[in-house]
């Protein structure tokens, strides 16, 4: 207080008066633009950071969906006789002999090799085969063998069932 | 602008005018001061003062007495700077036998290039001062004599016909003549003389002493600036003695006239004013403080003090006025700021939510990118393989009539291409054919799509076998 009363002599009562309050003015004008816009940052930020989970929670469901795609490694028989049970209805024929080997290990990727026999018309075989190819691209059939017997044609088909 | 007081001071009164310019108020007094007992007069004063509420900020006084020269000179230079040089070198000859530092003086320019220019003593400048100062009065402006009553009589019509004439003010004891000439003031007189004098004779007597000595000031005049006065107004305290404009305009043989000097002023209200020309110089002081322009002879010194009390008292009131809009300044900043302050932990606290929201989101990332990866691996193998169903379709659409399979088998190999291995698919077609046109027609077919065709036998006439090998 003492200062202040040598700096009121000093320059002027009615100055200080004025000046000091509005200095203080000023100092609050300063804070208030501070906390504005660091309001305005933190909104920014949630805005951000919103947009950021809704992305994240849409590729949490396409991840939901991809994890149903790549079945688990307890579910690749269930997952590969389904398909081919589902196919083979569809065609409208059924399923003769079917072997599903070892794991074998390929170019960085693991496969189950399978093979089968069905037996229909061609149109049925053709129906079957395209059914597996649209619908599960886990199974690759790498060799076929179509051969007519006794007036119906019996089709040996090798694959692979892709494990990644 | 608040109202304005004239304080008229004379030995025997104070005559006090108070206007409010542009407002219908006016209030007027006289004050009786006791002779020898400032006390008293001062405690009357104040009276006054309180009772009628007069403003204490805006007053303008006079100084009278033998010690008050106030005249105007021509002169010989019209520069404001060479007249300033001029009065400088000159002052001492203007008032010859007073030394310069006892004497209190004030100038003022006219249009014409005249000076009016006022002197007083300084030790009785100060008793006046120090008189009001003891009635709680700081006056604005002291001026000279009579002098305001050019203010009064600005408008009237000898003035503006630029006549020479002069402005009697009777007072009680002494009187004065304010001297106007080409429409500026000239002098003023002070002349030993009053109404009051009316007590001790009678009006011829009395008509005829108040000639005598209004014929030597003339003449005096007459002879010293060639002043030919014909034209008197009267005022002050003339209606204390009846009938003395006619006995007077007919002894002297002058147009003498008694205006209504508040009539002559467009801002005072005549409807409030009754014509009382006992307070016409108290008007006129107050007229001038109107103004703020013209002779003061208050101090230097006095007159710096005065501006810097004005100044902080005006500062004072400025402060206040600041520290009111600095409060609310200061009380709205505050909301605000508050306000934000508070906002800001509120989403301070969202964001911590959310980051740890979005934390929880960390495995699913690197699932994806996993994902993503066997996602790609198992399209590049997609791409590659062979879409038996689509060979199958296109064989049997594009089979020629008379030709049937009986055998189809594919086979696949790997192949170095460049650096990298690829797989190459072939299949072997057998079939029948009731000609040989049709196997033909298949292989046609067949040369539109794939390539590597190899025809490994036909056999034959007639209905006919085939074999074919084709890459696909």
């Amino acid at each position: 207080m003492y200062l202040y009363d040598k700096f009121r002599d000093l320059i002027g009562h009615g100055v200080v008066n004025i000046a000091v309050p509005w200095f203080l003015i000023v100092i609050l004008l300063y804070l208030a633009v501070f906390t504005c816009s660091h309001n305005r940052s933190l909104r920014l930020r949630i805005r951000r950071l919103k947009q950021e989970i809704s992305e994240l929670e849409k590729i949490s469901s396409q991840v939901e969906v991809s994890r149903k795609v790549l079945s688990s490694p307890d579910e690749r028989l269930s997952a590969i006789l389904n398909t081919l049970n589902t196919a083979g209805k569809w065609a409208g024929i059924g399923l003769g002999e079917v072997g599903i080997g070892d794991e074998l290990e390929r170019d960085g990727y693991y496969v189950l090799p399978i093979s089968l026999v069905i037996k229909g018309n061609y149109n049925q075989i053709g129906r079957f085969i395209n059914w597996i190819e649209r619908c599960d691209n886990r199974i690759q059939f790498t060799q076929i063998r179509l051969e007519t017997k006794a007036g119906r044609i019996v089709c040996e088909l090798k694959g692979e069932f892709i494990i990644l | 602008m608040g109202s304005i007081v004239g304080l008229d001071i004379s030995d025997e009164f104070i005559k006090v005018f108070e206007f409010l310019p542009g407002e219908n108020r006016i209030s007027c007094a006289t004050i009786r001061l006791s002779v020898g007992d400032t006390a008293s007069s001062c405690k009357r004063v104040i009276e006054i003062f309180e009772k009628l509420k007069l403003c204490r900020d805006n007053i303008v006084v006079n100084l009278r007495g033998s010690y008050i020269l106030a005249r105007s000179y021509q002169p010989p230079l019209s520069n404001k700077a060479d007249f300033e040089d001029w009065f400088v070198n000159n002052i001492e000859s203007l008032i010859p036998s007073t030394p310069i530092d006892d004497v209190v003086y004030s100038y003022q320019r006219f249009k014409s290039g005249r000076v009016l220019i006022a002197f007083a003593r300084l030790q009785q400048v100060r008793r006046q001062l120090d008189f009001l100062k003891s009635c709680n009065i700081a006056p604005q402006m002291i001026d000279a004599s009579a002098l305001a009553l050019y203010n009064v009589f600005k408008e009237h019509p000898w003035t503006k016909q630029r006549s020479d004439f002069g402005i009697l003010n009777l007072g009680y004891k002494r009187s004065e003549l304010l001297l106007i000439t080409g429409g500026e003031p000239y002098g003023v007189n002070e002349i030993d003389f009053g109404v009051g004098y009316y007590k001790k004779a009678e009006l011829k007597n009395f008509v005829l002493s108040l000639q005598s000595v209004l014929l030597r000031v003339l003449s005096y005049y007459k002879r010293s600036a060639g002043l030919e006065i014909k034209k008197i107004i009267m005022t002050g305290d003339y209606k204390r003695v009846p009938g003395l404009k006619k006995n007077l305009k007919e002894i002297m043989d002058m147009d003498i006239q008694t205006p209504n000097p508040f009539r002559l002023k467009k801002n005072s209200s005549s409807a409030g004013l009754k014509h009382n020309p006992s307070y016409t110089l108290a008007y006129g002081l107050a007229l001038k403080g109107l103004d703020s322009e013209g002779i003061n002879l208050i101090p230097y010194e006095e007159q710096q003090a005065q501006k810097r009390l004005k100044y902080r008292t005006r500062m004072k009131q400025l402060a206040k006025k600041s520290l009111i809009y600095a409060g609310i300044s200061a009380f709205v900043l505050l909301a605000i700021i508050l306000f934000f302050i508070k906002n800001n932990q509120k989403f301070s606290k969202l964001i911590e939510k959310l980051e740890l929201r979005r934390s929880t989101f960390n495995t699913v990332i690197n699932e994806n990118r996993v994902i993503s990866e066997k996602l790609s691996k198992l399209q590049e193998l997609s791409r590659k393989r062979v879409f038996w169903s689509e060979f199958l379709y296109h064989l049997g659409s594009n089979l020629p009539a008379g030709l049937y399979f009986t055998e189809l088998k594919s086979d696949f190999r790997l192949v170095s291409q460049g650096k990298e291995v690829v797989r190459k698919t072939t299949v072997q077609v057998k079939g029948k054919a009731k000609d040989y046109k049709a196997v033909l027609n298949f292989i046609k077919v067949l040369e539109k799509e794939y390539h590597n065709i190899v025809i490994e036998s036909i056999k034959g006439e007639g209905e006919c076998t085939f074999t074919i090998n084709l890459e696909i």
